[in-house]
C-alpha cells in the first residue's frame, strides 16, 4: 500500500516543524528517514498515523485520506487511517497491566471483535514470529528492552496493517539488543510489508532500505537509494550528519 | 474585731477578691443559661449566680463547659463549681459535694400537638416504634433507659424539640420541666403530655475537698431562700410552682439529710462497671462505625469517579460544575455539613412549605455528609491518577484503532486505579476515623459510645484504651489489606 504525503505543514505554536514536506512511499518499499534532531521526523510519522493534526497539505494511505484540521477540534481517536497502518514507538508503550499475550490480543479482541480463541491463536502465532511465544504469560516489566519492542511489533501486527511506521524503535535499546528488533523488521520487509522508519541505524539502512530520505527543517533535503544518500550525497549537510553518526 | 471590718473593707477595695469560676453549658439551652435573641447571656441560673455573687461578695465568672463533662471537669479542678441544672443523684453524690438545692425539678413529657397515640410515658412505651428524645447525661435519660423506652439523645434541648417539631424523627421529648416551659409551652405545635413526674433537686456541684466554699455557698443559698430573692427569680422565669415551697422547709436538707429517697432504684446496677458490661456496648458502637465507613466510602467512590471524569473530559460547563463541587465540599468542614443535613434540611422543607419530609435518619445524614465530603477528595485523587498514566498509553491504544472510551476503560482506568490505590486507602482510614464526627447528629458510633460510657463511669483511661484498641484493630488490618490489594492488582510488578 502506497503513501502519498503532499505539502505537509505543521507548526507548534509559532515554530514550524513540518514545512511543506512531500514524500511518496511505494507499496512494499522500505523507506528510512534520517535527519538531525528537530527536523520533524517523528512529527511526520505521528501526523501520518493521525496522532497529530496537520495545518495544511494532504496525506493519502491507500484509499484513506487525512485532511488538514484545527488542532483544538482534532481527536486522535477518529482516524480511519490506522486500519491499514501500525505504529511502533521508541518507548514501546506496552500496556503494563496486561500480559504479553494480553497486549497482543487486546485490540483484535476488542476492536476487530475476534472471539477469545481466535485472538489467542493469532496472538501466539505473532509471538512466535517475533520469537517470544514462550513469554506469552509474562508481564512487560519482566522483559528486556529488545523483547518489549518485539512484543510491540507483534501487537501492531495483530491488527493486520499494510504499513508499519517505526519511530526510532531501537533508540532506547542497548546496542546488543538492537539486532533482534531489526532482524524482525527485516523479516517483515521480506514478507512484503511496507516500512517507513525513522532511525539512526545506518547499517540497517544500507542493508535493507529501498530509499533513504534526509529531512531537515521540516523539508526533504534529498532522497534516493541508500548508496547514493549515505555514501555520496550531493548535499554537504548530509555528509556532515552521516560522518557524525558514524564516529 | 471592730477594727478588722474596716481593714477588710479597705483590702477588698484595694484588691478585688479573686473571682469564682462557674461552669455551665450555654448550648444546653433555655432557661438555665443561654444566649437570647440579642446574643446576650441570660437564664434563671445566671440570675441566681448574680444573687449569690452579691451574697458572697465575690465576683463569679462564667466558663463554658460541655454539660456531660461537668463532673469530670469539676474533679479535674477546671473550675470552682458547676451549676447547670445538675440533678442530685446517688452516683454523683459519691463523686462530688452538692450544695443545698435551689430548684425542685420534675420531668415533663412533651409531644406534638396532634399526637393521638399516647399521652403518658407508659403509653409511649406501648406505641410501636415511638422514640423519645432527651439529653445526654440527664436524669431524664436515665429514667428512660431504666424504663427501657427507645431514646435518642441530643446535646441540647433545642435540638431535641426542633427534631420533634420539624423533622418528626422522634415522637416525644422527655426533659426537665424548665426546658419544657421555655420551649414547649409557648409553641402551639407542641403539648404537655400528662403531669410532670419524677421529682428531684437541682444543686450546685463542688469538688468534695472544697468543703469551705460549699459551706459558704450553702449559707448564701439559705439567705436567698429566706430573703425571697430565689423565689422572685423563679417567679420571673415562670418556674415557681407549689413544689418549690418545700425548698425553704429545712427538713429536707439537714446535716445528713441527703436526698437518698429520690433516685436510688437506678443506682444498684450502675455500680458494677466491669468489662463484660461495657464491651458489648463498645462493640455495638464499632459495628455502627464500620457500617458508616463502608456506606459513606462507597458513596464517595461512586460520586468521585464521575466527578473526576467530568473535570477531565467534560464540556466546559460540566468541568466548572465539577470543580465547584470539589472546591465546595472540600472547603467546608464536615461537621458543618452534617449539622446542615440533619437539622437544616428539615427546617428548609418546612419553611418552604414543601409537603415532603427531608428529615434524614442520623445514619443517612452521616453517610451523606461524609460521602459528599470524601467524594471531593476521591475525585481529585482519581483525576491525578488518570492524568499520571503516561500519554504514550493513549497513543499506543489509539494507534491500534481503539476508541477513546475503550482506551479509557481497558487501558487507562485500570492503571489509574493502581496509582490511586495507596491514596484512596489512606482516605479510607481517614474516613474511618472521621466517622466519630457523626456523634453530632445523634448517631451513637464507637467514639460517642466511649464518651457516654466514660463520662458516666469516669473510667476515661480504661475505656479509652479499649476504644483505641478497637479502632486500631480495624484500621491496621485495613492498611494491610490495602497493601495486599496493591500487590494483587499489580501483577506486572511481581
Amino acid at each position: 500500500m502506497n503513501i502519498k504525503a503532499r505539502e505537509i505543514c505543521k507548526t507548534f505554536g509559532k515554530r514550524p516543524i513540518l514545512d511543506g514536506l512531500t514524500l511518496e512511499v511505494q507499496s512494499g518499499e522500505t523507506v528510512v528517514i534520517i535527519g538531525p534532531s528537530g527536523s520533524g521526523k517523528s512529527t511526520f510519522l505521528r501526523c501520518l498515523n493521525g496522532l497529530q493534526s496537520i495545518d495544511s497539505g494532504t496525506i493519502q494511505v491507500g484509499d484513506h485520506k487525512l485532511e488538514a484540521s484545527n488542532e483544538k477540534r482534532f481527536s486522535p481517536f477518529s482516524s480511519e487511517i490506522r486500519k491499514v497502518q501500525g505504529m511502533i514507538f521508541q518507548d514501546f508503550n506496552l500496556f503494563p497491566h496486561m500480559s504479553v499475550l494480553g497486549n497482543v490480543t487486546e485490540a483484535p479482541a476488542r476492536v476487530l471483535k475476534h472471539n477469545q480463541a481466535e485472538a489467542r491463536n493469532l496472538g501466539l502465532e505473532l509471538l512466535k514470529k517475533v520469537g517470544l511465544e514462550s513469554h506469552a504469560n509474562h508481564y512487560p516489566s519482566q522483559l528486556s528492552g529488545g523483547q518489549k519492542q518485539r512484543v510491540a511489533i507483534a501487537r501492531a501486527l495483530a491488527m493486520k496493517p499494510k504499513v508499519l511506521l517505526c519511530d526510532e524503535v531501537t533508540s532506547s535499546l542497548d546496542p546488543e539488543l538492537k539486532h533482534e528488533v531489526l532482524d524482525v523488521l527485516e523479516k517483515l520487509k521480506n514478507e512484503g510489508m511496507t516500512l517507513l522508519m525513522v532511525t539512526h541505524e545506518i547499517g540497517f539502512a544500507k542493508k535493507a532500505a529501498d530509499k533513504v530520505v534526509f529531512l531537515a527543517e521540516g523539508k526533504v533535503v534529498e532522497e534516493g537509494p541508500p548508496q547514493q544518500i549515505l555514501e555520496s550525497p550531493e548535499n554537504s549537510r548530509i555528509r556532515t550528519f552521516i560522518s557524525k553518526l558514524m564516529s | 474585731m471592730i477594727l478588722q471590718i474596716p481593714l477588710m473593707l479597705l483590702l477588698a477595695l484595694a484588691q478585688p477578691p479573686t473571682p469564682l469560676i462557674w461552669a455551665a453549658d450555654e448550648e444546653g439551652g433555655a432557661p438555665y443559661v443561654y444566649r437570647d435573641n440579642k446574643l446576650g447571656q441570660v437564664g434563671f441560673e445566671l440570675d441566681i449566680i448574680n444573687a449569690l455573687a452579691e451574697e458572697l461578695k465575690r465576683p463569679i465568672e462564667f466558663k463554658q463547659y460541655a454539660f456531660d463533662s461537668l463532673i469530670p471537669g469539676l474533679l479535674k479542678g477546671d473550675f470552682d463549681f458547676a451549676m447547670n441544672g445538675l440533678e442530685i443523684n446517688q452516683e454523683r453524690l459519691e463523686k462530688i459535694r452538692f450544695s443545698k438545692p435551689y430548684y425542685i425539678y420534675r420531668q415533663q413529657l412533651v409531644t406534638r400537638a396532634d399526637e393521638k397515640r399516647f399521652n403518658t410515658l407508659l403509653g409511649c412505651k406501648n406505641t410501636l416504634g415511638a422514640i423519645v428524645g432527651t439529653m445526654d447525661g440527664t436524669q431524664a435519660e436515665r429514667l428512660l433507659n431504666q424504663a427501657k423506652i427507645p431514646i435518642r439523645t441530643y446535646s441540647s434541648s433545642t435540638e431535641a424539640y426542633s427534631d420533634l417539631i420539624s423533622a418528626g424523627r422522634i415522637d416525644a421529648v422527655f426533659l426537665d420541666l424548665p426546658m419544657a416551659i421555655s420551649y414547649a409551652l409557648p409553641n402551639k405545635r407542641l403539648q404537655f403530655a400528662g403531669k410532670p413526674t419524677a421529682r428531684g433537686f437541682y444543686a450546685i456541684g463542688f469538688h468534695p475537698k472544697n468543703e469551705t466554699l460549699a459551706k459558704e455557698v450553702d449559707a448564701a443559698i439559705d439567705a436567698l431562700k429566706t430573703n425571697g430573692k430565689l423565689r422572685s427569680i423563679l417567679v420571673k422565669w415562670n418556674l415557681w410552682d407549689e413544689c418549690q415551697e418545700e425548698l425553704s422547709q429545712g427538713f429536707l436538707f439537714e446535716e445528713e439529710g441527703r436526698p437518698n429517697s429520690i433516685t436510688h432504684s437506678i443506682l444498684e446496677e450502675n455500680q458494677a462497671w466491669t468489662i463484660n458490661r461495657y464491651l458489648p456496648l463498645l462493640l455495638e458502637g464499632t459495628l455502627v462505625t464500620i457500617q458508616l465507613t463502608l456506606c459513606s466510602f462507597a458513596l464517595a467512590l461512586v460520586l468521585g469517579l464521575p466527578l473526576s471524569l467530568a473535570r477531565l473530559y467534560g464540556t466546559p460547563w460540566l468541568k466548572s460544575l465539577a470543580l465547584l463541587y470539589v472546591e465546595f465540599f472540600r472547603g467546608i468542614p464536615v461537621l458543618l455539613l452534617l449539622f446542615f443535613l440533619y437539622f437544616g434540611l428539615p427546617a428548609i422543607a418546612e419553611s418552604s412549605g414543601l409537603n415532603i419530609s427531608l428529615a434524614l435518619s442520623p445514619f443517612i445524614a452521616a453517610t451523606l455528609g461524609l460521602g459528599l465530603n470524601y467524594a471531593a477528595y476521591e475525585a481529585e485523587t482519581f483525576r491525578a491518577a488518570i492524568q499520571s498514566v503516561p500519554q504514550g498509553q493513549w497513543e499506543a491504544a489509539a494507534s491500534l484503532g481503539m476508541g477513546k472510551t475503550l482506551t479509557f476503560r481497558r487501558i487507562i482506568f485500570p492503571q489509574a486505579m493502581r496509582i490511586a490505590l495507596p491514596t484512596t486507602t489512606n482516605d479510607l482510614v481517614a474516613l474511618f476515623k472521621d466517622t466519630s464526627i457523626a456523634s453530632v447528629v445523634a448517631l451513637v458510633e464507637l467514639n460517642k459510645q466511649y464518651q457516654i460510657l466514660a463520662k458516666s463511669s469516669l473510667k476515661f483511661v480504661e475505656l479509652g484504651l479499649i476504644t483505641a484498641l478497637l479502632y486500631l484493630a480495624l484500621s491496621v488490618p485495613l492498611g494491610r489489606l490495602a497493601r495486599v490489594l496493591e500487590k494483587k492488582l499489580a501483577p506486572e510488578r511481581r
